[in-house]
């Protein structure tokens, strides 16, 4: 009697079950169309100075594309003339500058670059852009790097397969206005840290306002393979530059039924433009994972 | 001021006590078999053509001169009675009525028999028995009293899988919800599925969306004011349901026959259960389930005196465990909880006054680990509320409301605090509390001029005042926080705001039979919902005004035409409003909402105007009833987001909105109901252009891959629209054979009966191998059969 009871009851609890997820799994798409005004075209610029090596500096121009004609190989532009100036105050009001051209490079489309610039510490960065005589400008400053202090590990098991939870420990300074962007790489994968790199699990934005001068341990929600060697980057930026990247942040991972219009936050300067200088203050660290 | 208004309240309240009446005659209205009190039933006097309707507890007062008069006392859905009485001084005449039953040879379900939509002087404003909601489609057979009152006209939906509502251009922070009297802030379940009023412990909904009564304000669109059953204080009764994704119970009885009683209800959703068993490996350490509990009790301690205990629990959870890994977990849980006492207590046949101490709160936490480290957070608010409702009933032609409301808001938008083993301490970061004391007070006449003629006059002080203990940072023109600070003491009036809302509602009767209404009203509103999406999230925070974040304000002007036909078989309406709203609330595009002490910086403030004119006609008896709502409106908001002010439509801007709602029935055991639905499709902004981006340089290749980000234009806010949303639901109930304790009915219901795909949210496919992009429409629920089988016993 009893194995009955059970029998009937499971199967009423396989009849409803069959039910809802043939009802939660039931969510479909379908093409639409929708009449979508057609937009003016802007440039874009994406432009990077950091003291990290010379060859992460450099300044790509681009064309926003419409979405009634999209053209998705780069929209780039190569005949704007691109100087990033280097300025260091004297006084209130007196910077002294020294001037980079960067140079465009055949095989990507507005990419441009100078090999001898590379970032210093306490400077302030100017990019000037003049495109068919119309003229862009924006400014970044690299602030003093923040220290990471140590790298650690914590060894778990997974079944019989050791593996580490990374933490990351560093001393936040007492002056308030750090910004930051963390990013880890493996030894064996090259650096990014364009912006298609964001949003991804490596990359983190955060600031001080409400953590200011607190010596922070940063648990990563993932464990790594033992015998990898994992490069670790914490960056400090200026304030108008980490604007710029909680936008595009949310921007780039914006989407589904909550999401809403994001507005990018650019500094750049001028008629019909988006776009950010980055400057980076970049402290490095390594860890190798051992048993 | 303050001071003198409050002085004015108490010699009001002096004279209105030791006002003791001649001849009058008070009481309750009940029904005769659980002993519930009725809202809203109506209490006539036949020889004078005078009466009036029972309020929210249930209670009535009329004055006459002394005599003998027929009382005739009606209900939706109950016989009506007729009884002879005679008033000699004060009068305490309680009256049970019996809830109507079907007749074999003619099935019919019956109305009041006043034209209370033509004769009270209230506009804008409809009863909803729970009753009645459940026998409706509903998705999933969970039946859904929010989803309901969207089929009203000029109460729209938010769409698909959405519990929020919009009324007369407003937006979704304007409408107040009330469970017996307590707010709830966040009044859904499983980000906007379902609402959080289980029906079984509802006894009446109440939606007022315009003519806004002088006791109600805060909230500049709409009362949502459901109240909860008292409970059988006659005998023991369970009842409950076992539907699709949920299972409920609910238990009521006498605590003492005739004197107390008590109601708890409980329901669980319990997908997760059944599926746990099927999932796969790698999400099975997923968990989600919803929950609530209602609890009741009251006591007549004598004809003067009642009090009630009303509370409500409930939670949404949703935990993660690593399947690898037990030492990731995740689980944050939200919810609304509230507990309330309230006192009636009858003075004398013209006085009545209802007491309420409240305590209610929303909290969102969230608790993550990774091995050693361990972060929590918080968020939430609470209120404590006290408020005083007097009815005063001078003479029969004037009924005068008064009382005062005061409530203490406590606001925590965050406290995150981090543990990690190797130290020694935790790390704790807060958004610093805010606090802010909210009271009002307010009075109402409603005088019978002529016996055509009849003004409701009312007049709304309200105030607002963010009060200390505050440490506001200031924060430069880039967002950053400069580590100056504006430091309020305890109680230290940080911002003070007052306003004067004058309510007035005029009614001219043209016929027995018909009437035309006119409503002018101001409300304001302190506390404000920060959410840039169009959905509800846990997460949306409740701000208070401030200094920098000013009190919403709204007036709305309303015109009607109430005709009724045929002996009240047929209630017909149109109005028409115009609403015009200031300082008006919108989040920067893209701003983080949640964690941020700036997010007062966040605000842009703009105005709104929402204008229209509503159809409704209304079939109250025969074996077909039911309602067709038909709305034409339009709404625009105006705001600058640093293109210059623009004009734009607001999101649910719905030029053509019309609900059919039918109910037939089929015989003594089946009736068959009908839901139709029709919106013109949401307003939204999409993207115009996308940004192309790289992947970074790769030296080693030099080959970057492209893809592209969206690009909104600011100058074109809402200017697409999505497909037209509607939907036909159909449900069938079966009153099972009912033996002498137990009886039970089937609800059969399908959503959706024609399969329509009604937009969820639409997003811009790209393909970078074609170079092309497509809009696809996301859509959730197709056709969907379900059945719920309820009991009691």
């Amino acid at each position: 009697m009893q194995k009955v009871t059970l029998s009937i009851v499971q199967k009423f609890r396989i009849f409803l079950l069959g039910i809802v997820l043939v009802q939660l799994t039931y969510s479909c798409t379908k093409d639409i169309d929708i009449a979508v005004p057609q937009d003016d075209e802007k440039l874009v610029v994406e432009a990077y100075v950091t003291n990290l090596a010379p060859n992460l500096n450099y300044v790509l121009l681009s064309k926003t594309i419409s979405y009634f004609h999209p053209d998705f190989s780069l929209n780039g532009v190569s005949t704007a003339d691109v100087k990033i100036k280097e300025g260091k105050i004297i006084a209130p009001g007196d910077t002294t500058w020294k001037s980079y051209s960067l140079k465009t490079n055949a095989l990507i489309p507005g990419f441009y670059n100078n090999d001898s610039l590379l970032g210093k510490v306490g400077l302030v960065y100017k990019l000037e852009i003049w495109l068919d005589n119309v003229y862009y400008s924006s400014y970044t400053t690299l602030p003093k790097t923040v220290p990471i202090d140590s790298l650690t590990q914590q060894i778990v098991y997974n079944g019989v397969t050791p593996r580490a939870f990374l933490t990351v420990h560093f001393d936040e300074p007492q002056s308030q206005g750090q910004n930051y962007r963390v990013m880890y790489r493996m030894a064996k994968d090259p650096f990014f840290l364009a912006w298609g790199d964001v949003p991804d699990s490596t990359q983190t934005f955060f600031n001080d306002d409400n953590s200011n001068g607190v010596y922070r341990h940063f648990t990563y929600p993932r464990t790594f393979q033992i015998g990898d060697t994992l490069q670790y980057y914490l960056a400090n930026m200026d304030r108008t530059t980490y604007n710029f990247w909680e936008s595009y942040q949310n921007a780039r991972q914006n989407g589904g039924p909550f999401a809403t219009p994001i507005q990018l936050r650019s500094s750049v300067k001028g008629p019909r433009v988006i776009g950010a200088l980055s400057g980076y203050s970049v402290a490095h660290k390594q860890i190798i994972f051992k048993l | 001021m303050f001071k003198n208004l409050i002085l004015t309240f108490f010699v009001l309240l002096f004279y209105s006590s030791s006002m003791a009446q001649k001849s009058g005659v008070s009481g309750y209205v009940k029904d005769s078999l659980t002993g519930e009190t009725l809202i809203g039933a109506t209490v006539a006097i036949k020889e004078k053509k005078t009466g009036t309707a029972t309020n929210t507890y249930g209670f009535y007062t009329l004055q006459v001169e002394k005599g003998t008069y027929t009382l005739i006392i009606s209900y939706l859905g109950y016989q009506t009675r007729e009884l002879v009485k005679e008033i000699i001084g004060n009068t305490t005449f309680n009256v049970s009525l019996k809830s109507l039953t079907v007749d074999v040879s003619d099935v019919e379900i019956t109305a009041e028999k006043q034209d209370k939509n033509v004769t009270k002087n209230e506009m804008s404003k409809v009863q909803l028995s729970a009753e009645k909601v459940k026998e409706l489609p509903a998705l999933f057979g969970e039946v859904d009293i929010l989803k309901t009152i969207t089929l009203l006209p000029g109460i729209k939906s938010g769409g698909e899988g959405s519990t929020g509502f919009y009324v007369r251009g407003g937006g979704p922070d304007q409408n107040l919800v009330l469970l017996d009297e307590a707010v709830i802030y966040n009044p859904s379940h499983l980000l906007g599925f379902f609402s959080v009023f289980n029906a079984d412990a509802v006894k009446n909904i109440e939606v007022i969306k315009g003519g806004m009564p002088a006791q109600y304000g805060g909230r500049l669109s709409s009362i949502v004011n459901v109240t909860m059953k008292e409970g059988n204080n006659q005998k023991f009764h369970v009842e409950g349901g076992i539907g699709i994704i949920s299972s409920r119970l609910m238990i009521e009885g006498p605590i003492k026959k005739n004197k107390s009683s008590f109601i708890l209800t409980a329901r669980r959703t319990y997908i997760d259960v059944l599926v746990q068993p099927f999932l796969k490996a790698n999400v099975k350490g997923n968990r989600y389930y919803f929950y609530d509990l209602n609890f009741k009790a009251n006591y007549i301690l004598n004809d003067k005196n009642r009090i009630f205990l009303s509370s409500y629990w409930g939670d949404d959870i949703f935990s993660f465990k690593s399947p690898d890994l037990s030492s990731i977990k995740f689980s944050t849980a939200w919810g609304n909880r509230f507990a309330g006492l309230r006192w009636n207590h009858v003075f004398n046949n013209k006085l009545f006054l209802n007491t309420s101490v409240i305590y209610n709160q929303y909290e969102l936490t969230t608790n993550a680990s990774f091995q050693q480290a361990r972060f929590d957070l918080f968020s939430g608010l609470h209120d404590w509320n006290a408020k005083m409702d007097f009815n005063f009933n001078a003479n029969p032609r004037h009924k005068i409301v008064y009382g005062l409301g005061y409530i203490y808001h406590t606001f925590t938008p965050g406290v995150a605090s981090f543990k990690f083993n190797g130290s020694t301490n935790s790390t704790t970061t807060k958004i610093n509390n805010q606090y802010a004391h909210e009271a009002a007070l307010y009075i109402s006449d409603e005088w019978d001029i002529t016996d055509k003629l009849s003004v409701q006059g009312g007049l709304r002080f309200a105030y607002f005042n963010q009060v200390g203990p505050y440490s506001q940072e200031i924060f430069n023109d880039l967002g950053a926080p400069t580590n100056t600070f504006i430091t309020y003491k305890k109680n230290e009036s940080i911002k003070v705001y007052r306003g004067v809302e004058p309510r007035l509602n005029i009614r001219y009767t043209l016929s027995p039979k018909s009437s035309i209404k006119l409503s002018a009203n101001k409300v304001n509103q302190f506390l404000h919902l920060a959410t840039t999406s169009g959905a509800t999230l846990p997460s949306d925070l409740w701000i208070p005004s401030s200094r920098l974040v000013k009190p919403q304000i709204a007036w709305q002007y309303a015109t009607g035409y109430f005709r009724n036909f045929n002996n009240n078989m047929f209630e017909t309406s149109v109005e028409l409003y115009y609403k015009e709203m200031q300082n008006q609330i919108e989040f920067r595009p893209g701003a983080q909402l949640f964690f941020n002490a700036n997010l007062e910086k966040e605000v842009i403030s703009g105005s709104g105007k929402s204008y229209g004119a509503e159809f409704f006609i209304k079939k109250n008896k025969g074996k077909l009833t039911g309602w067709i709502g038909y709305t034409l409106s339009r709404t625009t908001r105006t705001f600058d987001f640093g293109t210059g002010p623009i004009t734009y439509p607001y999101r649910y801007d719905r030029l053509h909105d019309a609900s059919v709602v039918l109910t037939y029935q089929l015989s003594k055991k089946w009736n068959a109901n009908f839901v139709f639905v029709y919106g013109t499709g949401n307003a939204i902004t999409l993207p115009f252009s996308g940004i192309i981006y790289n992947f970074g340089i790769d030296l080693t290749q030099l080959q970057p891959t492209f893809n592209i980000i969206d690009n909104y234009n600011y100058e074109k806010v809402n200017s697409t629209r999505l497909p037209a949303y509607h939907r036909a639901d159909i449900s069938f109930n079966y009153k099972a054979k009912a033996g002498k304790k137990f009886e039970s009915f089937w609800n059969f219901s399908v959503y959706n009966i024609y399969n329509r795909a009604n937009p969820y949210f639409v997003y811009a496919e790209t393909n970078l191998q074609t170079n092309s992009v497509k809009y696809k429409m996301v859509y959730l629920f197709p056709i969907l059969p379900s059945v719920t089988y309820n009991f009691k016993f």
